[in-house]
């Protein structure tokens, strides 16, 4: 079962050919047989059919905004040995209001 | 700068496939590849941590506009984790080890093609995006579950 699916899919049918015949859970936390059940929020079920109804062109226009992000954009390359690496230096450059700090649990 | 838009998705297609890049949308911009309503500033690629591909790397990414040196054409060549171009037409993470998957080979036998951009499976976009554990990531995972969920069902349609 190590054959690759992969196929060309148009968007605008939001029918998707995966790499594997039955696609593996990564997110563990999640039973599936239980998330296969659960409800989907009618507002979100809207704004998904109604995305699936639009051409992938016009969803990417709609979808990719630019600002400037401050620190972020003021180097025209950066470099990190390790991902950690990179994700503790936006901790200790960023503004917080960015969103790039981790959520750290309340300990005791 | 303008935000990155389907053309420059195509040049990276293109030039990637010139190149035998072996890469994978991920992250929020894989995501809205799959369909997911929602915006983003940037786009992000899972790339395969090799020297070769960083060599193919290097090249399509100056044959689209970036203006990387030889220093920094070593530094991706070289195994660095995580890489942020925002010296080209638009911006561009480069992440050879993204938390939360395990291999690039193992992302690729899941990828889902579309339009022939290849893009991490939602499962994969979800796990990393878990093991992040972002402000940003947080805010963001009920609606991708929710994607996800949408998503199986269409499948099975």
């Amino acid at each position: 079962m190590g054959r690759a699916l992969i196929a060309e899919v148009p968007l605008t049918a939001i029918s998707f050919t995966f790499g594997r015949e039955t696609p593996i859970l990564t997110d563990m936390s999640r039973n599936p047989d239980t998330a296969e059940n659960e409800s989907i929020d009618a507002d979100l079920l809207a704004d998904f059919e109604a995305a699936a109804r639009r051409p992938l062109r016009q969803r990417m226009r709609y979808a990719f905004i630019h600002t400037h992000k401050p620190v972020l954009d003021d180097a025209p390359f950066r470099a990190f040995d390790t991902t950690a690496d990179y994700r503790r230096w936006c901790e200790q450059n960023l503004p917080d209001w960015l969103g790039y700090g981790r959520v750290r649990l309340p300990t005791g | 700068m303008a935000a990155f838009d389907y053309r420059q998705a195509e040049e990276i297609r293109d030039a990637f496939a010139r190149h035998g890049c072996r890469y994978l949308f991920i992250g929020k911009s894989g995501a809205i590849l799959l369909g997911f309503p929602d915006t983003t500033q940037d786009a992000d690629l899972f790339v395969e941590k090799s020297e070769r591909n960083g060599e193919s790397l290097v090249a399509a990414l100056r044959e689209i506009g970036f203006s990387i040196d030889d220093g920094q054409a070593f530094q991706i060549r070289s195994g660095k984790d995580f890489v942020q171009l925002k010296n080209g037409p638009f911006d561009l993470d480069l992440v050879f080890a993204p938390d939360g998957i395990e291999r690039f080979e193992d992302a690729w036998s899941r990828r889902v093609v579309v339009e022939g951009f290849p893009v991490c499976h939602i499962d994969d976009i979800i796990a990393s995006k878990v093991a992040t554990n972002r402000q940003k990531d947080r805010e963001s995972l009920p609606r991708l579950e929710s994607f996800r969920l949408y998503l199986r069902r269409r499948q099975r349609e």
